[in-house]
Order: structure tokens, then C-alpha cells, then sequence
């Protein structure tokens, strides 16, 4: 087990450092040197003072020169300092993964509460109307682009009923955020909604296949109750692909986090790294990517170690 | 068959069981409901603005999108030299010595100023500015003395390669010397007779004491000393401060930036979205007349975003976006509860020309092709139906707004308007036919009245390139149309659509380099203001068309304009301003499209704002909670 660990986190390195290579390769070609000093400092800058950045930014080095020192920073813990947001890149990050975290557990959560039931149900009362309405609305929400669920939110339950507030909590702390639990209800609510409509899909598919095994005929066959049945024998062995869907949904969820935080306002990574793309903040975009690839990593990588637990027939031991 | 009946049996198990599980999913939405509506009933709900603390009220403030202030020291590289860092922060508590901006006018104002007027004189051909400064204290209680603006010039001077501000020639190159005569007075000496007001307004007014006392260090920590005195340790100085500028988590605490002179200060700050929230200085000098005492500057990720909190009324004084300012959508937020109103600032829109492009340079240096492309600028018909009215024409760099007081008719009238018959006479009278393509092309070379221009070769075609600030649909709308006029009138303009920052950083590409590298020839960055007329309130355009000027990104050159500049800047009395800038109406160092307003202003009824500042400046100190116009 432990091998395999080993040699999937080597791997999941080896992908992260290919994410850094691309990323600044591809950053490096949009602009580099003077062209990126003129864009990050604007317009009143002197051919000095354009100089003047190249040179304390080592802009002009080649790229690979480039790389080298920003890896060898990386190995270091230096994440960089941000062009832009008279921060390093580390403390930004620091800054807003917490309050992204809180955002992408809840979510998840709300969407697993609701889902997993769900799908359940569906696969229990399936090819009736109930089900046929849990996968219409299933879909609906599948098909709903996030940023327009999120604006629909805001038109119903902030403008026309003014029940909740149309922005995210402000705040430079974590604690800051959670002082006002109100503002983070149509953003959870928004990427739950997203992500119900996939897991419950999931969660019913497996569920009907579960259904049809012969040791669930076989517990029926003893007189064990629907009720019993669904939860200690169906549920269990429906959520390995619902855990794999989890796993392998992280890097879609954040994305889905840079457009819900972009609709609502929520000071999180996303919009981090959206105003760093436009803004050329070069640091900082490359500092959210190495962290979102490493979610992508260790995210998959629990997904099939979860295997392991929820299935006693999967093992990772070395023959 | 089994399986079948096994299914129909199973299912009915489920179906009686289903009525226990629909009581249970039934009973659990019944709970989230519950909770909902407790929350929705007790939580703050939407409105969170103008609160009540102990001591007054807070206000909340819309930033523009991708507008958060990033920098605090006042002497700033131009990395940091924007409105969000001076306007919307550091000028609320670092103030400058003499402050340009009364009653929403660009005018001396001297209730703001930190030093009295200066009094001027003349002697062996240069001009000497004595100047005297106020009581005024700093947040911690020692006195602004001449010690803090000498920290300022010390600094600067060593420094001035890296000032945002820095146009060589200008100031503070043109101070001869600076002599501090004793703890409130300080004259400075300038190398030439200048014009009074202008010195005032683009030159005195860049002086910003800064606390000596405190800031003149190595390190947070290090002994204060006499350090900026020498060139080195000025260097030095900066450097630290600097640094300590571009650490923004620390700015509500550390022990530099909570020394201010301004009625404000940083009680807290979000470095990832610039979040400022300033709390009162309540060692200010000046006067409070209003009743906030803590501002929150809230960013914010796109303007619908930022509407969206309007139309929930959970900001005190932000802004309708242009795509919404429907007369049906102010309507709508009036009567929400704000009052909507043009936030009009003293600055101008223009569409650069490159005079330095090798491929087209020359045939834009032909004065008949600057007034042929701007007689296909429908000022009249874009201000109607693309920008719902809130624009002004523009005819030069002077906003045609009432109360500006640089404004006289000749600056008020179009020279050159909407013609598509024009623009196609003034170009055939000059040698330029229809090709084929109905491309016009010069059969005249020459540098005769009806010949082509000096420069310009036989078979040249007008056909030019257009970059325009990407993602804004009224600028979309806007070179389309002029598009369609030029292809109508002969030439033909191609579209390219990049971001601002982009198209903002092209118009300074070509200054100081190769010819090879100088690509772009007509741009649009905005369709709205673009360029204010700050920090250089006397608006004679030195820096921005003079030959060679920082700011002279379409490399405009022209020997009689740099005469007129000079002059307007050294002569007394308005005379040689209006000169210079008719001269720059009719020039067209630049095409004119309309100007717009910073923003269409959504401020609460209850929150009275007494002067909207002519260069976005705010002064909370002065807005009242509770006095509703």
C-alpha cells in the first residue's frame, strides 16, 4: 500500500512539474522582457524605469534561466511575490485556499447530502414518476451552466425576494467569512446544485445495478427489510463510483469556483486567479495552477484509495 | 419471469416503505426550510450599508472591477501610479501640499492644502516660490515641519528614476535649489519664469511631506537618523519603504503606515482583492463636518456584480454599469432607495494615432487625413444610441462639461464633424482616387496643396489598422461605426480586439524602439474616459504632446506646437492655455471621440455626499449618514 502511495505521489510530482513547465512556457510566449514590463507597469514608465523592472524581475533572462530560478525558489517554499497585490504569492494563496476550502467542503457535502438519498431513492422507486422527476430536474441542473444558476439565485433570493445577500461575505480572514453564514448561502448552494445533479445521476446508476446482484435477492429472500436493505448492503457498495466521480470532479469544481466566486463576489482563489490572468500577474496565476494541480493529484489519488475502504476487494499490495 | 416478479414484489416493498421514506425526505425538507426561513428571518438579509457603530456610521463604496488600491507609499513607480492608489486611498491620508480640486472643479483649494498659497517672484530669469506651511500635525502629534517635505525632495531627487511621475526636464529637474529657511517656510527656486498657476497645479502640488520622524529608517526596527541626506541613504530609504509598501498584509498595523497626516487611515486590508476598510484619524488637523467614521472600499469581480449588490442595497455609494443604465433600470434603483447621477471628472477620451508606425506614420502626419478620419466620428448619433447619453462630445482634450473653467466656445465647437462628404473631398482634393476595391490610393504624390503630402509615395493606400479595448460592447459598437463611415469615405480600417491593458501598453511600445518593432497605428482603448488630467491640473498637455513628452505614446511631433506648449506654461494669465489648446483642437494630435463620465454614481438618500471630487477623489470626511438631500 504504501509503495503504491509512493509511486503514485512520484507521479503525481512528475505531473505538477509538467504543469509548472507548460505554464510558464506558455506565460513566456503571450509576453516576456520589456513587453510584459510595459503591460504590468503602465503607461507613464521611462525606457528607465522599463529597464529598471526587467532587470529586478530577471525578465531578461530566457526562459528557461527563468524557469530554473523560479524551480529552484519553488523547492524552497518561494511561491514568488505577486507583480500586482503587494503580497507573496504564498500568503495570497494562504489567504484565500481556507476561505475556497470552506466553500468546496460545504458544497460537496450539501451536494453529497442530497445526492446520495437521492440517487438511492430514484434507484429504488425507478421507472416511476418520482424518478422521472428527480432525473428531469437532475438534468436541468446538469445542463444549467453555473454562472447563470448562480445569477437566478441572486435574482430571486436577493433582488426581488431580498431574503439573502447578493455578495459573499468580505474579509481578510477566515473567521471574517463564517461571521456572516448568510452570504454563503447562494454560493454553497449554487456549486451543490451542480454537482448534485452528477452524483445523484451516479449514485442512482450504481444503485440500480446494485439492486439487481444476487446477494441483495438474497437478503430480500431472507425477509430483510427495504429500508435495511438499501442502507447497510445497496448504499455501501453504490458509492465507489460516487467517490470516484468525487475524486475526479475536483478540478472541475474549481472551476466551477472561479465562476461561482465571480458571480457572488467570494474573496477565494478563483478570483485570484482570474484578475491575475487579465492583470499578466505572472506569479501568482502560476502559484493557483501548482496548487490546483496538486488537488487534481492528491484528489484523484484519494479517490482510489477510497476504493480500498469502501470495497475489501480492491488492494493496492505489491504481488 | 423471476426477475420480473421479483421487481414488481420488490417494488412493492418499496412502495409501502416509500410512504415511511417520502414522510422522511418530506420531513427533512421541512427542516431545511425551516432552518432557511430562521436565517433568512435573523441573519443580516441584504442590507448590511450605513451601519451604526458607537461613534458614527459606516459607509460602503463600490471600487470599480480590477480597481483595488496595491500600494501606499506616496512616492510611487509607475507600476503603482493609478487613481486607485491616489484618489480612492492614498491622497485620504497622505495629503499633498497644494490641492487641486474645489466644488468638483480642477481649482486651487486652499482649505485642503497643507501649506498657504505660495508667493512667487522673480529674479535673474527664474521664478521663486516661498512657501509657508500650515499648523498641521501628524497622526502621532509631532508636527509637518519643512524636515518632512526636505525628506520628500531628499528622496525623490535620489530617487527619481523610479517615480511613476518622474518627465524629465519637468519637475523636479527644473528646481535650481530648495532652501528651508526654518521649520514652516521653505523657498524654491525654479529655473525659469514660469506661469504661476501651472507651477501651483502640475509641479508645487507634487510635493507630499511624508514623516521624517518615522520613516527615515533602514528598517522596521532600525534607529530613525538624518539618513535621506546623502544620495545614498535617500537610496536606501527608498528602497526600504518600498518594500515595506509592497507588503500590504501589514499595512493596518505596522508602525510606518499608521502615521498619516490625512483625516484617514487603514484599519484593515485584504491583500487578494484589495479590500480596504479606513478607519478616522482622529488626530487630524482638518475638520470632520460629517458623521463616518469608517469607510469600506469593497472590491468587487465584475461590474454585474457589483449591481447586483446595488439592486440588493447592500452598498451605500456605488454605480449603475452603462449596459444597465436604462432609464427604465434608474428608475428601478431610484426607487430602491439611491440617487443616480453622471459622476463627471476632470479628464478626456481619445483614440491614439502613431506617428512613428513605418509603415503608415506618414500618412498620418498629413493634417487632411487626421480631419478626414475625424469626420467620421459620429460624436452626436455614438453619445444618443451608444452610450445612452451620458457622454460629451470632445473636440480636444478639454472636457466640454459646464463649470469647467478651461472650456471657451472655440472649445466647444466641433471643427470637425460628422461629414462622410467631407472626409472624401478633403481627401480627393489631395490626390487620393478609388482603386478597384474602392480603396483610396495617392495618384499625387507630392508636396504640393493638391498632392498627397511630403512622404507619402504614389500607389500608398489608406488602409489602417485598428486595435480597440476588448470586452466592451459600447467601444464595439463605436469602431464599428467608424468602420462603416471610413469604408464609405474610401478607407479601409481593420479591427483587432485586445485587452485594455494591452492596447493601453501598445501606445507606449514604440517610444524608444526599433521602427521594426513599432506595429501598431490606430487604437481605442476605451469608450469611456480615459486619461485625467492628473496629477497635471493645469491642462496644457506639456507631457502629453510635446515632442518626446512621457506621455506622447503616438510620438506627435511638431515644432510650433511645442512652441505654444512652452509658451502656455511660462507666460502669466490663461492667454497662451486657450492658445495651446486650440492649436491641439485643430492639430489632431489625436482623434477625439466622445468622453463619458467615471461612472453613473448609485449613492443611498440617506447618505449625503457634498462634493463628488473632480478626479474620482473621495472625501468621506465631509458625507453625512442621515441628512438625505
Amino acid at each position: 500500500m504504501l509503495f503504491y502511495i509512493g509511486k503514485r505521489l512520484l507521479q503525481g510530482a512528475l505531473t505538477v512539474l509538467g504543469v509548472t513547465i507548460v505554464v510558464f512556457m506558455l506565460q513566456n510566449m503571450i509576453a516576456s522582457g520589456p513587453e510584459l514590463a510595459r503591460v504590468l507597469i503602465g503607461g507613464r514608465a521611462t525606457p528607465g524605469q522599463v529597464h529598471a523592472f526587467v532587470k529586478e524581475y530577471a525578465l531578461n533572462q530566457p526562459a528557461v534561466t527563468q524557469y530554473g530560478q523560479y524551480l529552484w525558489h519553488l523547492l524552497h517554499g518561494n511561491l514568488g511575490y505577486s507583480f500586482k497585490l503587494s503580497d507573496s504569492v504564498a500568503h495570497l494563496i494562504g489567504q484565500t485556499l481556507p476561505k475556497d476550502a470552506v466553500l468546496v467542503v460545504a458544497g460537496i457535502v450539501l451536494a453529497l447530502i442530497l445526492a446520495i438519498p437521492t440517487g438511492l431513492y430514484q434507484a429504488a422507486r425507478r421507472n416511476t414518476a418520482i424518478d422521472f422527476s428527480g432525473t428531469g430536474i437532475a438534468f436541468v441542473l446538469y445542463s444549467m451552466p453555473w454562472f447563470l444558476m448562480g445569477l437566478l439565485f441572486i435574482a430571486a433570493f436577493a433582488v426581488y425576494l431580498p431574503w439573502l445577500p447578493a455578495q459573499a461575505p468580505q474579509g481578510t480572514s477566515l473567521g471574517a467569512i463564517l461571521s456572516k453564514p448568510s452570504g454563503l448561502v447562494l454560493p454553497v448552494l449554487t456549486l451543490a446544485l451542480g454537482d448534485y445533479a452528477i452524483f445523484s445521476r451516479f449514485m442512482r446508476s450504481s444503485a440500480v445495478d446494485t439492486l439487481t446482484q444476487d446477494f441483495i435477492r438474497t437478503a430480500r429472500a431472507k425477509g430483510l427489510g427495504e429500508w435495511r436493505i438499501l442502507t447497510r448492503h445497496v448504499l455501501r457498495n453504490s458509492l465507489i463510483p460516487v467517490v470516484t466521480v468525487v475524486g475526479l470532479n475536483i478540478p472541475q469544481l474549481l472551476s466551477a469556483l472561479l465562476v461561482v466566486e465571480w458571480v457572488f463576489n467570494y474573496p477565494g482563489m478563483g478570483v485570484l486567479f482570474f484578475n491575475a490572468a487579465t492583470q499578466s500577474d505572472y506569479p501568482v496565476e502560476l502559484g493557483v495552477l501548482l496548487v490546483v494541480s496538486i488537488a487534481t493529484v492528491v484528489g484523484s489519488l484519494l479517490a482510489d484509495l477510497a476504493y480500498a475502504v469502501l470495497d475489501p476487494r480492491v488492494s493496492y499490495r505489491t504481488a | 419471469m423471476n426477475k420480473k416478479t421479483h421487481i414488481r414484489r420488490g417494488g412493492r416493498k418499496a412502495r409501502s416503505g416509500s410512504r415511511k421514506s417520502t414522510l422522511r425526505v418530506a420531513g427533512i425538507g421541512a427542516a431545511v426550510a425551516l432552518v432557511f426561513a430562521c436565517f433568512a428571518g435573523t441573519w443580516p438579509g441584504t442590507s448590511q450599508a450605513a451601519t451604526k457603530n458607537a461613534t458614527g456610521y459606516t459607509v460602503t463604496y463600490a471600487q470599480q472591477p480590477g480597481s483595488a488600491p496595491n500600494y501606499i507609499f506616496p512616492l510611487q513607480g509607475s507600476e503603482w501610479f493609478t487613481f486607485e492608489n491616489d484618489q480612492e486611498f492614498g491622497y485620504l491620508m497622505y495629503r499633498p501640499l497644494y490641492w487641486i480640486g474645489k466644488d468638483s472643479k480642477p481649482l486651487f483649494n486652499a482649505k485642503l492644502s497643507l501649506a498657504f498659497p505660495p508667493v512667487f517672484t522673480k529674479k535673474d530669469g527664474d521664478t521663486i516660490a516661498k512657501i509657508t506651511l500650515k499648523n498641521y500635525k501628524w497622526s502621532d502629534g509631532k508636527p509637518i515641519t519643512t524636515r518632512d517635505v526636505k525628506f520628500w525632495m531628499n528622496l525623490l531627487e535620489a530617487n527619481r528614476n523610479h517615480w511613476g511621475d518622474y518627465n524629465p526636464g519637468l519637475f523636479p529637474d527644473n528646481v535650481v535649489s530648495i532652501k528651508y529657511t526654518s521649520d514652516k517656510t521653505f523657498v524654491v527656486t525654479f529655473n525659469k519664469v514660469y506661469n504661476h498657476t501651472w507651477l501651483t497645479y502640475d509641479e508645487l502640488n507634487q510635493i507630499f511631506p511624508i514623516p521624517q520622524h518615522a520613516w527615515d529608517r533602514f528598517s522596521l526596527n532600525g534607529p530613525i537618523g538624518n539618513y535621506d541626506e546623502t544620495p545614498a541613504g535617500a537610496k536606501k530609504v527608498f528602497k526600504f519603504l518600498d518594500k515595506q509598501s509592497r507588503q500590504g498584509s501589514t499595512w493596518a498595523s505596522s508602525k510606518l503606515w499608521q502615521v498619516v497626516d490625512g483625516p484617514w487611515k487603514v484599519g484593515a486590508y485584504t491583500t487578494s482583492n484589495g479590500r480596504v476598510v479606513l478607519v478616522r484619524n482622529n488626530n487630524y488637523s482638518g475638520t470632520f463636518t460629517g458623521n463616518v467614521t469608517k469607510v469600506i472600499e469593497e472590491p468587487f469581480t465584475t461590474a454585474a456584480a457589483e449591481y447586483n449588490s446595488v439592486r440588493s442595497g447592500s452598498i451605500d455609494f456605488g454605480y449603475v454599469p452603462f449596459p444597465d443604465a436604462t432609464k427604465r433600470q434608474i428608475a428601478t434603483i431610484e426607487g430602491q432607495g439611491y440617487n443616480v447621477q453622471a459622476w463627471n471628472i476632470f479628464a478626456w477620451n481619445f483614440w491614439p494615432i502613431n506617428f512613428a508606425n513605418p509603415q503608415v506614420g506618414t500618412i498620418f502626419k498629413q493634417l487632411y487625413v487626421r480631419q478626414a478620419l475625424e469626420h467620421l466620428i459620429n460624436q452626436k448619433a455614438w453619445i444618443k444610441n451608444i452610450l445612452r447619453g451620458y457622454a460629451v462630445p470632445e473636440y480636444s482634450a478639454i472636457p466640454v462639461r459646464k463649470g469647467n473653467p478651461y472650456l471657451d466656445k472655440f472649445l466647444s465647437t466641433n471643427h470637425y464633424p460628422f461629414s462622410i462628404a467631407k472626409a472624401k473631398k478633403l481627401l480627393a482634393a489631395h490626390g487620393w482616387a478609388l482603386d478597384d476595391n474602392g480603396i483610396r490610393t495617392c495618384t499625387r504624390p507630392g508636396t504640393a496643396s493638391n498632392q498627397c503630402g511630403p512622404g507619402v509615395k504614389a500607389g500608398a493606400k489608406l488602409q489602417f489598422k485598428l486595435e480597440f479595448g476588448s470586452g466592451i460592447p459600447a467601444l464595439r459598437q463605436e469602431v464599428v461605426s467608424f468602420q462603416s463611415a471610413a469604408k464609405r469615405a474610401g478607407i479601409d480600417i481593420a479591427l483587432t480586439a485586445r485587452p485594455f491593458s494591452q492596447v493601453f501598453a501598445d501606445y507606449f511600445s514604440c517610444m524608444g524602439a526599433p521602427k521594426s518593432a513599432c506595429h501598431w497605428q490606430l487604437l481605442a482603448p476605451q469608450s469611456m474616459w480615459l486619461y485625467g488630467w492628473y496629477p497635471y491640473y493645469y491642462p496644457v498637455g506639456v507631457s502629453n504632446w510635446g515632442t518626446g513628452a512621457g506621455f506622447n505614446g503616438g510620438q506627435y511631433s511638431n515644432k510650433k506646437m511645442d512652441a505654444i506648449l512652452a509658451a502656455a506654461t511660462q507666460e502669466q494669465g490663461k492667454k497662451s492655455l486657450f492658445a495651446a489648446e486650440h492649436f491641439v483642437a485643430l492639430q489632431l494630435p489625436t482623434l477625439w471621440p466622445p468622453g463619458g463620465p467615471f461612472d453613473i454614481a448609485a449613492i443611498r438618500k440617506s447618505l449625503h455626499i457634498p462634493v463628488m471630487g473632480m478626479m474620482t477623489n473621495l472625501y468621506p470626511e465631509d458625507w453625512s449618514v442621515g441628512k438625505g438631500k
